[in-house]
């Protein structure tokens, strides 16, 4: 009984548990935003999700078949870049 | 110590791992692209930041199985061993050759919000505890003894 919970249910609290820490601290919570302009949304749109595999290193962000260029603030005057 | 009390020990140690590695990679799965574009700044991982940004969680998955089973378990403290000094030789590298401040840790979940510092510290800790595991564990092996009801 006692090599059972061991065996089983020890792992299996610990594994529980770190998931649930994990969901609770996730870095997303204070990931920094990005801004974008979709010319089918009104207004400056934000993100968090970067992506700079891009050409030139230019960081973008894919909207259904569209890329946009990511900036680094909400005038879009700097264009964000890989560093 | 008697037998009883590592073979305990030898559990709390798993156990600890365990917690650490499926909350390392869960973290860095949950927030994929963030942990990507971390790798992407850092000197040294620039180029494999692909690579590493998927092989690192699969690793740390891979070794909480072998850290659970126990037939597998010394293999499993043998790697968070390694993978351990290797993640602590990164950090050393980065803290005394690099400037530091610009390069983001690249760790999951609160460990982000550790200093460099700090963090090698919390790494030793957990290189301590696996080369102690180790230990216990090539010592029950060779005698042959284990935990039971």
């Amino acid at each position: 009984m006692k090599s059972k919970f061991f065996k089983i249910v020890l792992p299996a609290f610990a594994i529980m548990l770190a998931l649930g820490l994990s969901s609770f601290t996730v870095n997303s919570d204070d990931a920094p935003e990005y801004f974008y302009d979709d010319p089918s949304v009104s207004g400056i749109q934000t993100t968090t999700a970067v992506d700079c595999d891009g050409v030139g290193n230019a960081c973008t962000i894919q909207v259904g078949p569209n890329s946009y260029q990511l900036f680094e603030e909400e005038a879009l005057a700097t264009p964000l870049t890989k560093s | 110590m008697k037998s009883k009390t590592k073979l305990i020990l030898l559990e709390i140690i798993s156990l600890l791992l365990v917690v650490l590695f499926v909350y390392a990679a869960a973290n860095k799965m949950m927030d994929y692209t963030r942990f990507k574009v971390q790798l992407e700044q850092s000197p040294i991982l620039r180029d494999l930041a692909y690579l590493v940004a998927w092989s690192i969680p699969a690793l740390e998955i891979i070794i909480v199985f072998l850290l659970v089973i126990p037939k597998y378990r010394l293999l499993g403290l043998y790697a968070s061993f390694f993978l351990m000094v290797l993640f602590t030789t990164y950090l050393i590298i980065i803290l005394n050759f690099f400037e530091s401040k610009d390069i983001p840790c690249s760790c999951g979940g609160i460990l982000n919000k550790l200093g460099w510092k700090t963090h090698i510290y919390f790494n030793l800790f957990f290189i301590i505890i696996s080369a102690i595991g180790i230990t216990i564990s090539s010592y029950t092996k060779k005698n042959k003894f284990y935990l039971t009801g």
